[in-house]
């Protein structure tokens, strides 16, 4: 095989590992339903939800400050 | 100079991945969801692998000198029976060591295996370790690096066996797949005239690598014992 064509197919490998596992177990998003068979789109999504909360939280955190007349750089 | 600018590329990417632990997200899912999960297992085991500098340092070490595919093999293997055993092992007797400590002696294997690439082994000693031998050693220890991170799962001695077993085969994958990637970039640049020139100067930024990453564990596991 040419380096050129090695070259090709571990970006190929890259990209299907990229939709098919780390999107689904890091991001929650599935678009071939591979991460679900494999178990992982659940991970991904568990993730999501904390990421949501966070954010939740620091804009409550915010608000609150605001209207206590606090102006904290954040 | 501009030779030495994939060093500094090398030292970069060292420092930012030197303290992989587990992500938060990570831990979570495992924590909440108790019993056997492969999938998400090899999964875990694979990314730790892939995103850590310590273990595919080691590995680049391995790998610098060895031309035939056969012996390439041999080496791997012989590193990746090192670590499983410890792993398995290690996760299933539950044992519990400094995590700092270990992290540090797997930077300092990375500084090892380039010495023995530079040829300092033979001479400092005039019967250098035989590095078949010293290759399954560090394997074994790298694989006590994996047990500690297994051990942040804080598995139930229920999955004591299946989730350990996942995790050791996520290990082999990722160690595959950034085996594949330096294979792959290693022949190319074998075949670059300055190879000679700059393979010394690459052994030479492994071990500051390798000892980089010790340093940084020893300081955290001075500051874990201070606090």
């Amino acid at each position: 095989m040419s380096q050129r064509r090695q070259v090709f197919m571990a970006t190929l490998l890259a990209a299907a590992l990229l939709v098919t596992c780390v999107l689904p177990a890091e991001r929650g998003v599935d678009p071939t339903g591979v991460g679900r068979l494999l178990g992982l789109t659940a991970m991904g999504e568990f993730k999501r939800v904390i990421a949501e909360e966070q954010a939740d939280a620091r804009r409550a955190a915010a608000e609150a400050d605001s209207l206590a007349g606090l102006t904290v750089p954040r | 100079m501009r030779r030495w600018w994939w060093g500094g590329v090398c030292l970069l990417w060292t420092s930012l991945l030197a303290a992989h632990e587990v992500p938060v997200g990570d831990r979570g899912f495992i924590l909440e969801h108790p019993g056997a999960l492969l999938g998400p297992f090899v999964y875990l085991g694979a990314k730790h692998m892939v995103t850590g500098a310590d273990h595919l340092l080691y590995l680049l070490g391995v790998i610098f000198w060895l031309y035939r595919a056969r012996d390439v093999a041999l080496y791997v293997t012989l590193f990746a029976v090192g670590h499983s055993l410890t792993l398995l092992a290690g996760t299933h007797a539950g044992l519990a060591i400094e995590a700092h400590l270990v992290d540090a002696v797997i930077g300092a294997s990375v500084a090892y295996k380039a010495a023995e690439n530079l040829g300092w082994l033979e001479r400092w000693w005039s019967h250098p370790p035989n590095p078949r031998l010293m290759t399954l050693g560090f394997g074994l220890i790298h694989g006590l690096g994996l047990a500690t991170r297994l051990a942040d799962f804080s598995l139930e001695p229920a999955s004591r066996l299946p989730n350990p077993i996942a995790f050791n085969a996520g290990v082999e994958v990722g160690q595959l797949l950034g085996l594949g990637v330096m294979l792959l970039v290693m022949t190319s640049w074998r075949r670059a005239p300055a190879f000679a020139r700059h393979a010394r100067g690459a052994n030479l930024v492994l071990p500051l690598a390798g000892l980089l990453l010790a340093a940084g564990q020893l300081s955290d596991s001075l500051r874990v014992e201070l606090t």
